[in-house]
């Protein structure tokens, strides 16, 4: 069973969303570390860049396979997780804490009523 | 219907996530990929290889037989030893990759890989003279690989002193089942692979578990393969890659005669014919299977695996490539990597050997 925090908003495609002021903190969920597996690296977008509502802003890739990540919300990026460099492992050991990848200065908060809720997010998981 | 081997239970109970490999319910990992890659280079890791194919050959002719229809000259090696040798069509492509036990100068088994296990019994029995007898006896063995610096250890508890050179192989008898064991594998660590009859296989396998040797799937068999610059049938050999392409010189005797030998004669001698390379990479990227490599701004052939190496902490890739004719001049290759260039620079295909560890 995987572990769904009641306090995020959640993507189709697997990633987080914490919103605090404008900044939105952004990584991907605990369920699709462990469907990816090993995460041995991440290619992320630099501070300053644009990232847009359903488009990629960078990749994940494991042992086994390389997958996009999608942006939960339009912004600039404001700070990237530089850890991930040397230790892409921090994405499966904690994927909603020291394996965060991105914060964005949201552009429209209202973006953020689209987004699944972790129940919605549950329910997708379970009928996958 | 997939077909399961005789470990399916046990495999099941250890929580592995399963996956279809060549018509068989295989695992793909139990715990994770990079901790069973390490468990196999530091300690000691057991795999379920059953979904192999074993085809036994009889006859007092067997030997020549096979020396016509394989690389590797099968009367190099005495009874008890395992050589390694590629099966080859007449235009010098390649069959399989597998390895031949010589139980007698009469007497030959062969370990083929599983998805190409009823091609090549197919291939076989077309050029198998009267004399000689082929047979598929795939389903009477099952078959594990103890790999690891510490799996002389465990198997020496487990089975007494074994005393095994590497490429040989002993017949033995253990709780009254009758085992071929050898000190063969396919991870580039030390090891060990037990054939027996199902029930024994199993029996053995809960044991080794029960021992505190890591269970380790397809996955890690995947990595460690390739971190030792193995190479994989569908990867860096098929029927449109030859032996001679792949840089399996040491495995194929010119001097007799066998399908496909004068091809590869000719390829042999040619310079600027495609060759295997090892590659690592200098910028950032996870380089993967049919990447396009590029040298000079020119595609010149393609990545056949690529991946994160987990003991040697790089990226690294094996790519088929035609160097070009002036050759090179120390100049990066590029690697093509999700719509990027990046760059690459050549190393031996002896990954473990070639890099320092981080």
């Amino acid at each position: 069973m995987s572990h769904i925090p009641t306090d995020l908003k959640y993507t189709e495609e697997h990633e987080w969303i914490s919103l605090k002021g404008k900044l939105g903190k952004i990584g991907i969920t605990d369920h699709a570390q462990d469907a990816l597996g090993d995460v041995v690296y991440v290619e992320l977008p630099e501070v300053g860049d644009k990232v847009v509502k359903g488009e990629a802003f960078g990749s994940v890739e494991s042992v086994k396979a390389a997958s996009d990540l999608f942006a939960p919300v339009s912004g600039t990026v404001v700070e990237v997780n530089e850890e991930l460099d040397d230790s892409p492992e921090l994405v499966n050991k904690s994927p909603y804490d020291d394996g965060w990848m991105i914060v964005v200065e949201v552009e429209d908060e209202s973006e953020l009523e689209e987004l699944l809720t972790p129940e919605e997010y549950e329910e997708q998981v379970e009928g996958e | 219907m997939l077909k399961k081997t005789p470990l399916y239970e046990e495999h099941v109970k250890l929580k592995a996530r399963m996956v279809n490999f060549a018509g068989f319910e295989m695992p793909i990992q139990y715990s994770s990929i990079i901790h069973e890659h390490m468990a196999v280079r530091e300690k000691a890791g057991i795999f379920d290889v059953s979904h192999m194919g074993e085809i036994l050959v009889k006859g007092q002719k067997a030997g020549d037989f096979l020396n016509g229809i394989l690389t590797n000259n099968i009367h190099k090696i005495k009874e008890g030893r395992v050589q390694y040798t590629i099966m080859t069509y007449e235009d010098g492509g390649t069959v399989d990759d597998l390895m031949v036990y010589k139980l007698s100068q009469a007497k030959y088994l062969l370990v083929v890989n599983a998805a190409n296990k009823d091609k090549d019994f197919e291939h076989m029995k077309s050029f198998v003279p009267k004399d000689v007898t082929v047979e598929d006896v795939s389903d009477e063995y099952g078959l594990i690989a103890i790999q690891g610096p510490e799996s002389s250890k465990f198997v020496d508890e487990l089975l007494g002193g074994v005393e095994l050179k590497p490429f040989n192989f002993k017949t033995m008898e253990y709780d009254n089942d009758t085992l071929i064991i050898s000190r063969t594998g396919y991870t580039g660590s030390d090891g060990f692979e037990v054939y027996g009859q199902p029930e024994a296989v199993k029996k053995l396998f809960c044991k080794f578990i029960h021992m505190g040797v890591t269970p380790c799937g397809l996955g890690a068999r995947d990595t460690l393969r390739f971190e030792a610059g193995l190479p994989l049938y569908g990867n860096e050999l098929g029927p449109d890659i030859t032996p001679v392409e792949a840089g399996l010189h040491r495995f194929i005797d010119l001097n007799k005669p066998f399908n496909g030998r004068d091809v590869l004669q000719a390829q042999k001698e040619q310079s600027d014919r495609r060759q295997l390379i090892g590659l690592k990479l200098l910028d950032r990227g996870v380089p993967r299977q049919g990447y396009p490599v590029y040298y000079e701004g020119n595609q010149i052939g393609k990545v056949t695996s690529g991946g994160f190496a987990p003991y040697l902490k790089k990226y690294l890739a094996m790519a088929l490539v035609k160097i070009p004719s002036n050759g090179l001049d120390n100049k990066p290759f590029d690697i093509e990597i999700r719509g990027k260039k990046r760059r690459a620079e050549k190393v031996s295909t002896n990954f473990l050997k070639a890099t320092e560890v981080r």
